[in-house]
């Protein structure tokens, strides 16, 4: 038997999840509606194939971590991936992406990716706010500005688009 | 017509004043994006992809063709200097670039990449010019159970020769497959996957996983990894040009690196790092320098980049004339033509003669663009690499998540980002690789149509799927690829054991 650490766990967990996905895209198969119309390659059959396929490589998968072959992220020297993740940088990452998706419609776009770029940023230790703020600022009015105006790829207006007087005419 | 002529009629429909604007703007912004360090020429394009929405097909291939050119050469530039390189093709770049950068020869370095890129990518697209459209005639005799053969040994090649384990291959394949069928079924209507979600029911969108995992997955592992160290940019000192010495050791290499990349490139083996390998370990052999390998030799460079971008445009052959990408970039630039309303395949060079021939055109043009732009503007992308690292992975994802917004103007899709991002992150984590991933969204809905064809045309009877001629050999060499180098290693273990006794 192998050494249970936390890299073994870790990737057991990932590795049962993957045997989980495998097993919902069966059960979805075989819970799949009959079609209305006949044809003689039922839409179940490819999901079949596709879960058994997905069940037997996620078997493979956990038969290799329990043999303690667990995998290395490219790029990295062997033993480094055994690294804890850095919680913290990933926590507010994860918040500036999530930020972007709650305030993009609501508040506009150039709200949006400001504090999106400000929070990523801020994750990755830089510190200089004041200098932060203004970059993130005219990152987002400058990428607003070339997508919506030069290239007509359509942005949410809002709070910084109506004071910048560059939102786009309502029609009708 | 000929085909010079229609490619003479490509070139006269691509080289209008409005078009070679939009061609510059692409070479422009794939070197920009490739040089940046951690976007490959795969997330370059997929990145770049919002920006030719709005553009007609002419200008936009011809914008396309352009930022995969500058894409493809700007990766080399941070391998060099940098030595972490962007994606797989440049390793080996890196291994003498970067010991010639160490060694003050940083501008020779560049500029034998960036000759052999061009010289490379000439003669392969001469050769793709020829030899898609005969592939093309050919592929229009094969028979749906001869797809569905092609399709699965694309899958597992690249599913098992890419990256350091099989296993890990094929749960990235998988977990495309798997994206591939969420949605309503294209020839019942009945939802799969789906969770009664109504945006879910068109499918996923394949630029937004292609986004998640490259851009935002990316980025997340570098968080979960973040240590406060950052990279040290090696300084391109003295001339930038190459003098005559490496130009009489380059040309051999590039020659060679062609026409080694090329033909890898057809043949959907998987990987573009595997002719580079080659490239390298055949110039190491041939050079009399041998005693630099290792310490900055130019062929080192000369040859593998020379492999590396003639094996891109190797890869158009195949996803052109069958629509069969078999790399990440050729998977994402399929993505990037169908949405002008065009389907690669054996049916392209009939149905949309002009607009193909206006690709072909367009590559030599952006390959050209490519050399006047990147030579003289060098020290200009260089200073590139000296973007502080949180703005650059700040750019990166805010970029990333417009791409996956403006593709349809839904939250859903950047609520879907945000789930497929931190999959890619796992990804990433657990060493498991993204191409069978991209290959395996986009491929599977074709192989399906085609596997239900051919057991339509057989009234369902499933042998047809290994009846005739294509598909047999194709099944055979499969079994052949996959199960050859076991049991050369177990001659070969056993000979070893044999020598130790």
């Amino acid at each position: 038997m192998i050494k249970v650490t936390r890299a073994v766990l870790a990737e057991a967990i990932f590795a049962l999840a993957f045997l989980l996905l495998g097993s919902f895209v069966l059960y979805d198969a075989f819970t799949l509606e009959e079609p209305g119309v006949y044809s003689v390659v039922s839409p179940k059959t490819f999901e079949l194939i596709i879960g058994f396929f997905t069940t037997f490589v996620a078997l493979l998968l956990i038969i290799q971590v329990l043999r303690g072959k667990l995998g290395i992220a490219e790029g990295t020297e062997a033993g480094a991936a055994q690294l804890r993740p850095d919680i913290k940088t990933m926590s507010i990452l994860l918040a500036s992406i999530l930020i972007h998706i709650v305030l993009l419609e609501p508040a506009g776009y150039i709200a949006a990716a400001s504090l999106t770029f400000f929070g990523v940023a801020y994750a990755f230790g830089s510190r200089k706010f004041l200098k932060d703020i203004l970059i993130s600022f005219v990152f987002a009015v400058v990428v607003y500005f070339v997508f919506s105006k030069g290239l007509r790829i359509f942005l949410p207006d809002g709070i910084f688009e109506n004071l910048l007087g560059l939102a786009r005419e309502v029609e009708g | 017509m000929g085909n010079l002529d229609l490619l003479l009629e490509g070139f006269s429909n691509a080289l209008t004043a409005q078009n070679l604007l939009y061609g510059l703007l692409g070479t422009f912004l794939g070197t920009l994006v490739g040089v940046l360090p951690g976007i490959g020429p795969a997330l370059a394009i997929a990145l770049l992809l919002p920006v030719t929405l709005s553009v007609d097909p002419t200008s936009a291939l011809i914008m396309f063709a352009a930022v995969f050119y500058g894409a493809m050469y700007g990766g080399s530039t941070t391998s060099i200097l940098l030595n972490t390189p962007g994606e797989a093709g440049s390793v080996i770049t890196s291994v003498e670039g970067h010991k010639m950068a160490r060694n003050g020869r940083a501008g020779a370095a560049l500029t034998t990449a960036a000759l052999g890129s061009f010289v490379a990518g000439l003669i392969a697209t001469i050769m793709l010019a020829a030899a898609a459209p005969a592939l093309a005639e050919l592929a229009l005799k094969v028979q749906p159970a001869g797809y569905v053969a092609l399709i699965v040994f694309a899958f597992a090649t690249v599913g098992t020769l890419l990256g350091s384990s099989r296993v890990r291959g094929l749960v990235s394949l998988s977990v495309g497959l798997i994206f591939g069928l969420v949605g309503a079924d294209q020839q019942t209507g009945i939802n799969r996957l789906s969770f009664g979600i109504q945006e879910a029911t068109d499918g996923l969108e394949v630029i937004v996983v292609i986004i998640s995992f490259f851009a935002l997955g990316e980025v997340i592992y570098y968080a979960s990894r973040f240590q406060d160290k950052s990279w040290q940019v090696l300084p391109v000192k003295g001339k930038v040009w190459m003098d005559r010495e490496d130009f009489r050791r380059s040309w051999k290499p590039w020659l060679r690196g062609t026409a080694i990349g090329f033909p890898m490139g057809i043949i959907p083996a998987g990987g573009s790092e595997i002719p580079t390998f080659i490239s390298y370990s055949a110039e190491k052999k041939l050079s009399k320098h041998k005693d630099e390998f290792g310490n900055g030799a130019i062929e080192g460079v000369a040859g593998p980049e020379a492999a590396n971008n003639a094996n891109a445009a190797g890869v158009l052959v195949p996803l052109l004339a069958l629509g069969l990408p078999t790399s990440a970039t050729a998977a994402i630039m399929l993505v990037a033509i169908r949405n002008f309303n065009i389907q690669p395949g054996p049916m392209l060079f009939e149905m949309n003669a002009p607009l193909v021939w206006t690709l072909i055109a367009s590559l030599f043009i952006g390959n050209t663009l490519l050399l006047l732009i990147n030579l003289p503007l060098i020290r200009i992308w260089i200073q590139l690499l000296h973007i502080p690292r949180h703005y650059l992975y700040a750019g990166i994802t805010t970029f990333g998540l417009l791409g996956a917004y403006s593709l349809n103007n839904s939250t859903f899709d950047l609520r879907l980002a945000f789930v497929l991002g931190f999959v890619g992150y796992l990804f990433r984590r657990f060493g498991i690789p993204n191409t069978p991933l991209v290959l395996g969204v986009i491929l599977g809905p074709v192989v399906e149509i085609q596997f239900r064809q051919a057991v339509q045309l057989s009234n369902g009877d499933y042998s047809i799927l290994v009846s005739g001629l294509l598909p047999k050999v194709i099944y055979l060499t499969l079994i052949l690829v996959l199960f050859a180098p076991a049991l050369m290693k177990l001659v070969k273990g056993k000979a070893g054991q044999g020598l130790r006794k």
